[in-house]
């Protein structure tokens, strides 16, 4: 019954009460956000392969136990991704590490949006790696770099970012504006000029 | 193929895992409402005792004592109530953020919240004569009225010329009377030469509680200069703001003035 073809054209939303009474359209969404989630919990964790399968999982799970909690006045990806997020920061508490890998093509990535659209780099690309920036971000808390992946990586709009993270709009905007403000006062200690 | 998603489908079948019900949800949402609505309340009533003990506080009294005001301000000031507000308001606030939603707002609209809650309905319940019952109600709460400020003791002076206690025989007009003090011992009250009656609002009768600046007589005689109100402020019940209960013995000076 739930093969591609049945999961096609159904809201998020749809598929929340049509799996509240068979748990085969569950796998409908956790396909939708299977790689979108296992991406996301990468950005801005520096699990391992294993650990992310393992914390997908117990998202789609802690997701699927609650689902009649889901607030209908969110996005189905809101909801999800701030479950996503807090298992991500309990993961932190428990292993005591740090959320500090994103770089390679994901650096790249990042820096590309970061500088496209704040324009507060620049030509910021021309002058370091995605790499170099890697090593940037394993110097800026947790909360910056989350807003800057939401953002920049996942494509989020301040209101799905407040929703994700449970924080009011404007402090999101703030934490951005925080976080490129570090990104920028890291390029100068590291004496990269723009 | 979605090996993730297949293998946690065979989990939810095997495990036989099914969606929390909706009732726990709610029921865990009415309990977060509950509760700040609650400490709402408590705070609000704190705020209404706070304010009625704030009224009552002797403030017009404080010439006549060995302390500056502001001395007596700082040792006066209705501590147990104050804390309380502040316990209050801050778990109100606590669980209002805790509220489905309450993230999409800063955190000082749910502070001021708390607080002008308190305030707006801690005046009501003033207004209404709520205070006085929660006072007299805290007063009789074991280990609660020890922390409670203890008004009483600084009228239980009659050798410096303060005196308070209830009415329980009037010997013709106002100004002249029986008393009990709150220890229960009983005394003729006799107007001074420079006497001011009390304000026109307050009827001097039998079973008021009312305090006295003047100058202990003897033994049980006691010349008023000034007698006040002990309490006033709205809800104020004839006798029982305190939970004082006089002893019998009432009307043993009667006979003093019938011979």
């Amino acid at each position: 019954m739930n093969e591609s073809g049945a999961c096609q054209g159904k809201t998020d939303e749809e598929l929340v009460s049509l799996s509240l009474e068979n748990a085969d359209w569950y796998g409908c969404l956790m396909r939708r956000y299977e790689s979108k989630l296992a991406r996301y919990i990468y950005r801005i964790s520096n699990a391992s392969v294993e650990d992310i399968q393992d914390l997908l999982q117990e998202v789609f799970l802690a997701a699927y136990r609650n689902l009649n909690d889901f607030d209908q006045t969110l996005k189905f990806s809101s909801w999800i991704y701030r479950i996503a997020h807090n298992k991500v920061i309990s993961h932190y508490r428990k292993t005591a590490a740090r959320a500090d890998v994103i770089d390679g093509e994901e650096g790249e990535k990042l820096l590309a949006m970061v500088s496209d659209q704040a324009d507060i780099f620049g030509s910021v690309n021309d002058v370091i790696t995605g790499e170099v920036l890697g090593k940037l971000l394993k110097k800026i808390d947790v909360k910056y770099k989350e807003v800057l992946v939401l953002r920049y990586l996942e494509q989020k709009e301040y209101g799905e970012i407040s929703d994700i993270i449970k924080k009011p709009v404007g402090t999101v905007a703030t934490l951005l504006n925080r976080a490129k403000k570090r990104m920028r006062a890291l390029i100068d200690e590291e004496g990269i000029k723009l | 193929m979605n090996t993730i998603t297949n293998k946690i489908l065979d989990t939810i079948k095997e495990k036989r895992i099914t969606p929390k019900p909706r009732w726990q949800f709610l029921l865990k949402q009415g309990l977060v409402v509950a509760v700040t609505v609650l400490s709402a309340i408590i705070g609000s009533l704190s705020f209404s005792v706070m304010l009625f003990r704030l009224v009552n506080n002797d403030w017009d009294v404080v010439r006549f004592l060995d302390r500056s005001p502001v001395q007596y301000a700082f040792s006066t000031l209705p501590y147990v109530w104050i804390i309380l507000l502040i316990l209050f308001i801050g778990l109100a606030y606590y669980n209002a953020r805790h509220a489905r939603g309450a993230y999409r707002h800063q955190a000082y609209w749910f502070i001021a919240g708390s607080v002008l809650v308190s305030v707006v309905f801690g005046s009501v319940f003033y207004a209404f004569g709520v205070a006085p019952r929660i006072h007299t109600f805290a007063e009789g709460v074991p280990v609660f009225r020890d922390f409670i400020q203890d008004r009483d003791r600084l009228w239980l002076k009659a050798d410096t010329g303060l005196l308070a206690g209830e009415i329980t025989e009037l010997f013709g007009g106002d100004e002249l009377f029986e008393l009990v003090d709150f220890n229960g011992a009983y005394w003729i009250v006799i107007p001074s030469d420079n006497y001011v009656p009390p304000p026109a609002f307050f009827k001097i009768e039998e079973g008021v509680q009312v305090r006295m600046v003047g100058e202990q007589l003897d033994a049980n005689q006691f010349e008023a200069e000034l007698v006040m109100p002990y309490h006033i402020g709205p809800g104020v019940m004839k006798g029982k703001i305190n939970g004082f209960a006089p002893p019998s013995g009432g009307g043993q000076h009667r006979q003093w003035f019938n011979e």
